[in-house]
């Protein structure tokens, strides 16, 4: 992993920095960060890499679900201040579509226009879905939710990627590395990946 | 106006939208989980590619590093719908469940163009997967089934907009125009070589011709990429342990592969047996096996070592043994410890526990401070344990068993 010449803005995204800290990273240039021994660099060196990691792991583990024809929402509880990083990724991906990412006391809000992206906190994900829905009723002309033309939200992806994913599982092979071996429970958790949490375990919901 | 409301305004307004219609992706289970496992051994899952997406009028983006998006219980990360176009196939590879040699447990699916297309969408639209991975049996023949796998990814990136990584497989035997189109869709395209040697191959599918429907596709690739770009490259695949090869042929093929092909990558694949093929009674081969190739791969072409060096690493029947190869090249081309203070790049990366990046390091830091610590290494990324034993830090070396013995 490589010290970015926008670490500074990383620091700041960790949980643990203060401004004595950032204050002292502004003297250092990248390549300082990344070849001192000293203690002090080191700890910033690390909280930058744990910002990265976090952002990196956020970009591929957050699940999406549509809602209506032009938001696309997602759960997601970083331990940093990564919300509008993971967003605006999300963004890019999907032009033309507002991107709600968060958890139940915040939430994150981006969309990629022409002229770069526009942002939003809020709250928790349930209050910034329920403000963009009312919104995007009242001002979007198209108006159709998926529910309103009578297919559920899902479409079918959750079932179709439970049978792919398990297809590419392959339970004989020694297991060096057991289940979620490079994927934190943290994460696992934080980023809501229920398939690959529950591994096809029956849930208490499967015998209601 | 709040920025809420300015997003919902300019939403509605987009020219592009990257949900598009409600659809619902009915697709027999049963297919997809056939053709999902028709894939398991195919093991390239890199999503890394040097393309760039430009413009707001498409969906998708692709990452320089690569991203995965879930990993399975052997540890292998899913970032891709990997799957085949159709499981039927005339071949009689005699390791796979497929071969018209096996005997048939699953039925006969193909997808349709347009399926594979929603499918690969749908899952990308949830943030599922990266891109597809698109391999196949021969179906009802190799050039019309290469067609329709390139007309998937047409669709995919016409009428979807879809911008989202693509590996594509190359058939055996394809026409040199399949080639070039699969190449012009996708980021990779790969060709599998499956065993080292012509007479390997035999062994393990009697049918297809080494030279003829294999390496000529390798070549059409190579000599395409000329004028054709290709940002992730060709990469191939062999079978670990299914017909008696050694490493060494496998570490020659590889050699033979980065230089007169110009692979980006080759991958291994540990054989193991599968229920109702003609080689469902030999016995699987060990997951270290192929552990091990991939470290000899490495340092080959990430660090650069000489073959002949590398070869230090391989017994005398040419096996490599269980134990890391960069110990063994070490051990022989250390005379004594070395201090990091003067030691050159080429031989800090010679060291166990000191990779490129490290060794890159400790040039910058040796500039202004020397290096007396262990600490400081560590520090600098060096894994201290592993590469103590090489090394001469602060006058001090560690004593070994080996020099005692001596």
């Amino acid at each position: 992993m490589r010290t970015p010449d926008d670490f500074v803005e990383l620091l700041a995204a960790h949980k643990d920095s203060d401004e004595r800290l950032i204050e002292y990273a502004r003297n250092l240039t990248p390549l300082e960060v990344e070849t001192s021994t000293d203690q002090k660099v080191l700890r910033i060196r690390r909280m930058i890499y744990a910002v990265q990691g976090e952002i990196h792991r956020m970009r591929g583990f957050v699940r999406l679900e549509p809602l209506g024809g032009r938001v696309l929402y997602g759960r997601m509880s970083p331990d940093h201040e990564v919300g509008f990083e993971v967003a605006d990724f999300f963004a890019r991906k999907f032009p033309g579509t507002v991107i709600v990412l968060g958890d139940e006391k915040r939430s994150w809000s981006s969309l990629r226009t022409e002229s770069g992206f526009l942002r939003s906190r809020g709250d928790g994900v349930a209050t910034a879905l329920e403000e963009i829905g009312r919104l995007m009723d009242v001002g979007a002309s198209e108006g159709k939710g998926e529910e309103e033309d009578g297919v559920d939200a899902d479409g079918g992806v959750t079932d179709l990627w439970e049978v792919h994913y398990r297809s590419q599982d392959e339970p004989q092979k020694d297991g060096r590395r057991p289940f979620c071996g490079r994927i934190s429970r943290r994460s696992l958790k934080s980023a809501g990946m229920e398939t690959e949490r529950g591994r096809g375990n029956k849930r208490l919901g499967d015998f209601i | 106006m709040t920025t809420l409301e300015k997003m919902a305004r300019l939403a509605a307004l987009s020219r592009f939208d990257s949900l598009g219609p409600p659809a619902r992706l009915e697709i027999d289970p049963a297919k997809v989980e056939a053709l999902g496992r028709g894939t398991k051994h195919d093991i390239c899952s890199s999503t890394s590619t040097k393309r760039r997406v430009e413009g707001t009028d498409g969906i998708g983006d692709v990452l320089r590093g690569g991203l995965c998006h879930s990993f399975t219980g052997g540890g292998r990360c899913v970032s891709l719908f990997k799957t085949l176009y159709t499981n039927a196939c005339p071949h009689d590879c005699r390791y796979c469940s497929n071969a018209s040699c096996s005997k048939k447990s699953a039925s006969t699916f193909s997808y349709s163009p347009d399926e594979l297309a929603r499918i690969t969408v749908g899952l990308y639209r949830r943030n599922r997967i990266e891109g597809l991975f698109l391999s196949s049996g021969i179906g009802k023949g190799e050039q019309e089934t290469m067609e329709e796998m390139i007309e998937t990814v047409r669709l995919l990136r016409g009428p979807h907009q879809f911008r989202g990584y693509v590996h594509l497989k190359i058939l055996p035997g394809v026409s040199k125009e399949h080639v070039r189109e699969a190449m012009e869709l996708s980021d990779r395209v790969s060709v599998n070589l499956e065993a080292p040697s012509e007479a390997r191959l035999a062994e393990l599918c009697p049918s297809k011709d080494y030279k003829r429907d294999i390496l000529a596709r390798q070549r059409y690739v190579r000599d395409l990429s000329r004028t054709v770009d290709l940002p992730a490259g060709q990469t191939t695949q062999m079978v670990v342990g299914a017909a008696g090869e050694s490493d060494r042929e496998i570490f020659d093929r590889l050699i033979f592969e980065y230089e007169a092909m110009n692979l980006r990558r080759v991958y291994f694949s540990a054989f193991r047996p599968v229920a109702g093929t003609a080689f469902e009674g030999r016995e699987k081969e060990e997951s270290w096996r192929e552990h091990r190739l991939y470290q000899v791969d490495w340092l080959h072409r990430v660090y650069k070592l000489e073959k002949e060096e590398i070869l230090s690493a391989f017994d005398d029947d040419g096996f490599l043994r269980n134990g890391d190869p960069k110990v063994a090249i070490a051990k022989s081309f250390f005379d004594s410890p070395i201090d990091p203070n003067s030691a050159s790049f080429t031989e800090l990366i010679r060291v166990p526990g000191i990779g490129p990046k490290s060794a890159r390091r400790i040039v910058i830091r040796r500039k202004e401070n020397r290096i007396e610590r262990m600490r400081d290494l560590a520090a600098l990324g060096v894994a201290a344990r592993r590469a103590g034993p090489f090394l001469k830090v602060g006058g001090r070396c560690e004593t070994t068993l080996d020099r005692w013995i001596g």
